[in-house]
């Protein structure tokens, strides 16, 4: 009977099931390449930009508006004692502006030497996507995002539009 | 080990405001602060900041007459009207900050030359005999 069976017996059985199931997801990792996303919102829609160029989320505090910028560079944040730029994802995509909600964030990104604080709807999450579940055909974007989009994704049956930030960066002029 | 030293040189600034943000420039380039409707010899010409930086203000605060010690490439006095222009600061070299790269990149506005942390909150530095030569500059091409 299963209730007179070893404990310790037991235990080893269990324990050699769970490294079955982390090998077998590390086999997984080894074999398909995968990439981090950041996933976000904005007005409601999942969008992602790649983990390696996130270098910290915020809560969004005081923003320092700059005369005689452009309208989707919000200003300026103090992020101790240092002071970063925050654009507005909503306007680069040419969507309408984001509500006011507990659940605002700034991204800190960074790639090819170009750093900014990037105002979404809320952070969803931070995961790894195999890289082959990624639809890299982009032809059913509308056309003024499709120029700043590398891919598509799926997560929780949506999809998620995958943002290329040098792309966006090469539309801002700032690279 | 301690902190590192703070550096002893600092810039004298006036502080104003402009639609709310709050603004610093030496108290050097600066001749006197009036009250608008004030009777004051040699005035000359003052420019309203919030509309030259695009967004006229509903609310304007205390809004004074900044006269500048330059003259105008015609030899007259200028100056224009900001709000709150009563703090004067001493802020340390430690607490100016660079534009970021990105605005500085994106900004149509030269005088605009840096930032200064004050109580917390962010300012901008603004070089006023360069504005001069910006309010010039937009008021020639229109």
């Amino acid at each position: 009977m299963e209730q007179d069976q070893n404990p310790a017996s037991r235990n080893d059985e269990i324990l050699d099931a769970v490294r079955e199931r982390i090998s077998a997801a590390q086999i997984v990792n080894v074999n398909e390449d995968t990439v981090q996303l950041v996933l976000f919102t904005l007005l409601g829609a999942y969008y992602a930009i790649s983990g390696e160029d996130v270098k910290e989320i915020l809560y969004p505090g005081k923003i320092t508006p700059i005369p005689g910028t452009p309208s989707y560079l919000l200003g300026l944040i103090n992020i101790r004692g240092d002071v970063e730029s925050v654009i507005d994802f909503n306007l680069l995509l040419s969507l309408p502006g984001e509500p006011d909600t507990p659940n605002k964030r700034i991204l800190i990104a960074e790639k090819n030497g170009v750093r900014t604080g990037i105002m979404v709807g809320s952070v969803v999450d931070v995961m790894e996507f195999l890289k082959s579940s990624i639809d890299a055909s982009i032809e059913t974007i509308d056309d003024s995002r499709r120029d700043l989009i590398s891919g598509i994704a799926t997560y929780h049956d949506g999809s998620v539009t995958i943002l290329d930030l040098a792309k966006v960066f090469q539309k801002m002029e700032v690279l | 080990m301690g902190d590192a030293p703070r550096h002893r040189e600092q810039l004298e600034l006036m502080l104003f405001r402009v639609n709310g943000v709050l603004f610093g420039s030496e108290l050097s380039q600066v001749a006197g602060v009036f009250a608008p409707e004030e009777n004051t010899p040699d005035k000359g010409e003052s420019t309203r900041l919030d509309d030259f930086f695009g967004k006229p203000s509903d609310s304007p605060g205390n809004r004074k007459f900044i006269k500048l010690k330059e003259k105008s490439s015609g030899g007259s006095a200028w100056g224009f009207l900001a709000e709150d222009p009563e703090d004067i600061a001493n802020i340390s070299i430690d607490d100016i900050r660079p534009l970021p790269a990105m605005t500085e990149k994106l900004k149509s506005f030269k005088s605009i030359w840096g930032s200064f942390i004050y109580k917390d909150e962010i300012g901008l530095l603004l070089d006023l005999p360069r504005l001069g030569s910006e309010i010039r500059n937009r008021n020639a091409s229109i």
